[in-house]
């Protein structure tokens, strides 16, 4: 990104745009001050503008508009930039105006370039409303940049501010698709920095090792991550939880499928970082984005690696966890800064001593739960060793970023950085076969060889494992299926297989594609097809010669893409259907005006007439009905649908279980779960069904009942059906009618039945009141304490007498005595 | 209009007719075929695509799906 000239007017030139990311090209810093809050706002614009009093937002936001649109302004700006500033600021502008911060840091503290100056006290606690600036170790490399406007982050909270101050009053925001913990600036302050050469950086000792361009890691993430992509397409997505993570079950199908790949959750997790699997319209599941794969297909080799890079620092590794890293996303976004600066192979040693030159010691935490002691330094320290020894033969060999290579003291960790320059050299040549095709359905493929238009191909295939230089894939059934239903051709694959390969293709091999893809076509299924529907055969047979095909005896399916004739009638389903069937409150209906298709289908052998007009729904015989049925004939239903017929179509369908019935003997006492824990009575009492009631099991009545009469208990047909049985209790959602409710009792001087909830004092740091146990008492209501937020009960307890309070809103169910 | 057009709608399509029958016999299927339009066309009940593909995939079917 060389500039050769200075633009003088207020915008900036065309070519100068076009060198940013497009976040940057529309940023422009006055349209955030109401995010910076008025204190952060004013700081910024006495920075840029070089105006000491000014005195409110408005002003701020004129003063930073106008000195970012004057090139002579923001030239003066530039003459004040402390060196370390203007350094980092030329180093964002190499980065197209968008960087993660950490490679900024990163830039600096190889370079020992000195603090900023920066008059903001440590405690003042306003940056971005409510925030100080962080107080670790060289933070102010960047959050001084932000103090001043300079530069601005892409989200708020970030590394470089503190906010143990302003918890409450803490604001959070993110800057539209921009990464976390990256920075931007506005684009008409980078656009006029002079052109510097970037200082060099001090370069590790020499190695005999040599550098490598080769794509092929690159290309072999690309296969891999592509795999991940076909899997997830071949198992039909993977559904999410609530909380939009994979589901365990769905994962379990997709790593079963994923044989060939090692880390399959770490690929999972890149192809979700990387946008190439996305959550469907409903968020239920995790599908394919299409043209993500389309563009990871043909994406140039540096540029998927620049993607990888972006991603790489916010890929969890089991690393992290088994060293208890407390930063490994910042470590990792260094650790890939200093590699990328570096460009050439360094020893682990030499790489590990730059890096805690660099990192500072807030950040470069591991084992942080290791116990104390005199050794514990060192083993914090061997932690830390472990971690990036890992963490490079683990995620960055993986995702091709580095090789590894000799033993003991002579190990060398080898960068793969792409340029556009070396991967144009590395373009596969047409010429050399991608893959050999062997009897057992096997590909051996050549990664190297691989060309874009061949990746299609290779879709059909499923991985079974990738080596340094070769990979291995399988055609099997149901991988040649999911390419075809992914829109690729049986002819386009017999002749993409031939033409990749060494070797031909063999007549067994072709036979059998060509058997599965005919297998597809023995069952389809039409998705949004338009059925025209005639009054006779003839007619249907007649426009048969516009096009379309015949269907049954009246129908004809319209091709794809054609809308029907000018003149039909359209029923929509994708709308409302017409309310036509009006029930009686027996349940029976009439047709008020003819169905449509759907619903005609739906009543088809599920209603008879009952004389004259009148239907009524039968019983399925053997199945349920469909589940929609309820939903499809509500929707079908004008006015309300009998609670009779919802009920049965509820059973019908399956959507509420059948009620059960069935003859039981009952045992009733006040003590009776005390009674069912006593040893002689064990297994002779059944299923709670309140507090007092219980079933006993079918053939132990006998039993029961020689068991009570050795305890000296004498039975009594007799159940107790007493003014406090529960089911006699009002059940009052609505607090305030609750309280309105016992207000009435306190009045009329009545005792209540209460079911409710205890409260319960929780185990987390503020002791939250939760629900607790379910209880059901008499009391005499006393009065409602409404002195706070939450109404009370205070009730004395007819059993005990004791006073209690009763959170009113915990009652589920009330009556009077 | 003495014509009706019905969309959108879901077919599944079988070539041979005794494949239908078969299906229809199948209980994670029946519910969501709601009518056979012709001995090897059956209408899908509404919004019931994905269940019909998910039961005939587990079943070992490869069904072909046309966006129409």
């Amino acid at each position: 990104m060389k500039k050769t000239a200075r633009s003088t007017s207020n915008d900036l030139p065309a070519s100068d745009v076009g060198e940013f990311h497009p976040l940057v090209t529309d940023f422009r810093l006055e349209s955030y001050t109401d995010l910076l809050g008025s204190h952060h706002a004013l700081k910024a614009a006495r920075r840029i503008s070089g105006v000491s009093k000014i005195t409110g937002l408005t002003e701020a936001k004129r003063l930073i508009r106008e000195t970012l649109s004057s090139p002579a302004q923001i030239d003066e700006l530039i003459a004040r930039l402390h060196p370390t500033e203007l350094l980092l600021l030329q180093e964002l502008r190499r980065h197209g105006g968008l960087v993660n911060a950490w490679e900024l840091f990163t830039f600096a503290r190889l370079r020992e370039l000195p603090l900023p100056r920066q008059n903001l006290s440590l405690t003042a606690s306003y940056l971005f409303k409510n925030y100080q600036p962080a107080q670790w170790e060289a933070a102010t490399l960047v959050w001084s940049l932000l103090a001043d406007g300079l530069l601005f982050p892409s989200n708020v909270p970030n590394p470089w501010l503190y906010g143990g101050y302003s918890y409450y009053g803490r604001t959070e925001w993110r800057l539209g698709s921009a990464p976390p913990q990256t920075v931007l600036a506005d684009p008409r302050l980078l656009a006029r920095l002079p052109d510097d050469a970037r200082p060099a950086a001090p370069l590790p000792p020499p190695t005999k090792a040599k550098a490598t361009t080769s794509s092929l890691p690159v290309t072999l993430a690309r296969l891999q991550l592509l795999e991940i992509v076909r899997a997830v397409q071949s198992i039909g997505g993977v559904g999410l939880t609530k909380a939009g993570q994979p589901a365990k079950n769905d994962l379990k199908r997709l790593l079963r499928e994923l044989g060939g790949l090692t880390e399959p959750e770490t690929w999972l997790g890149l192809a979700m970082l990387l946008g190439l699997l996305i959550p469907d319209g409903k968020g239920e599941r995790l599908v394919p984005l299409k043209m993500g794969v389309e563009t990871l297909r043909s994406f140039p080799t540096y540029a998927l690696q620049a993607g990888l890079d972006s991603a790489l620092p916010s890929l969890d590794t089991p690393e992290d966890t088994e060293f208890e890293a407390v930063n490994p996303y910042t470590v990792r976004a260094c650790l890939l800064a200093l590699l990328n600066e570096w460009d050439r192979p360094v020893r682990e040693s030499d790489l590990r001593a730059q890096l805690e030159k660099i990192l500072p010691s807030q950040v470069r935490a591991f084992g942080v739960e290791m116990l104390g002691g005199s050794k514990i330094t060192a083993k914090r320290d061997a932690a830390w060793k472990g971690w990036l020894s890992g963490t490079l033969r683990g995620l960055f060999t993986l995702l091709g970023k580095v090789t590894v290579e000799g033993e003991g003291t002579d190990k060398v960790i080898i960068p793969h950085r792409l340029t556009l320059d070396a991967t144009d050299s590395d373009t596969p040549s047409a010429s050399g076969p991608a893959w050999v095709l062997q009897p057992n359905f096997e590909l051996l493929v050549y990664p190297a060889q691989l060309t874009e238009q061949q990746l299609p191909v290779l879709a059909a295939a499923e991985a079974v494992r990738f080596d340094a230089q070769t990979a291995v894939y399988r055609l099997t059934r149901s991988s040649v299926y999911a390419a075809l239903e992914q829109g690729l051709a049986l002819p386009a694959l017999l002749a993409g297989l031939e033409a990749g390969s060494a070797t031909p293709l063999s007549p067994a091999m072709r036979r059998s594609i060509e058997d599965w893809a005919a297998r597809r076509d023995r069952l389809v299924l039409h998705q949004g097809a338009t059925l025209l529907e005639y009054p006779t055969r003839e007619k249907r047979d007649a426009a048969l010669q516009r096009g379309g095909r015949a269907i049954g005896e009246t129908y004809l399916l319209l091709d794809a893409g054609k809308k029907p004739p000018v003149g039909v009638t359209i029923l929509n389903y994708a709308a409302a259907p017409k309310q036509v069937l009006k029930f009686s409150a027996s349940g029976e209906f009439i047709l008020a005006s003819p169905l449509d298709l759907l619903g005609r289908a739906l009543l088809a052998g599920r209603v008879k007439r009952v004389g004259g007009n009148k239907y009524r729904f039968l019983p399925p015989v053997g199945e349920t009905y469909p589940s929609g049925l309820l939903g499809d004939v509500e929707a079908r239903t004008a006015g309300k649908l009998p609670e009779e017929v919802r009920l049965q179509l509820g059973i019908w369908t399956g959507r509420t279980p059948a009620p059960a019935l069935s003859t039981v003997t009952l045992f009733q006492h006040p003590q009776v779960s005390a009674l069912a824990r006593l040893p002689r009575l064990q297994g002779l009492l059944g299923t709670a069904l309140g507090a007092e009631l219980y079933t006993v099991p079918s053939g132990k009545e006998t039993e029961l009942h020689s068991a009570l009469s050795e305890l000296g208990i004498q039975t009594s047909a007799q159940f107790r059906t007493p003014k406090d049985a529960d089911a006699d209790l009002k059940v009052i959602n609505d607090t305030r009618k609750k309280r309105e409710y016992l207000e009435g009792l306190i009045g009329a001087g009545e005792n209540v039945r209460l079911r409710y909830y205890e409260e319960k004092r929780g185990n987390d740091w503020y002791g939250t009141v939760v629900r607790g146990r379910l209880r059901v008492a008499n009391f005499r209501p006393l009065k409602i304490d409404r002195t706070g937020s939450t109404p009370y009960l205070e009730a004395k307890f007819l059993e005990g007498g004791e006073e209690e309070r009763i959170r009113i809103g915990y009652i589920v169910a009330l009556g009077a005595l | 209009s003495e014509v009706t057009a019905h969309r959108p709608v879901s077919l599944l399509e079988v070539q041979d007719a005794a494949d239908l029958d078969v299906l229809l016999l199948d209980s994670k299927l029946a519910p969501h075929l709601l009518t056979r339009l012709s001995p090897t066309v059956a209408l899908l009940a509404k919004d019931s695509e994905k269940a019909v593909l998910d039961a005939l995939r587990k079943a070992g079917h490869t069904p072909k799906v046309v966006e129409t």
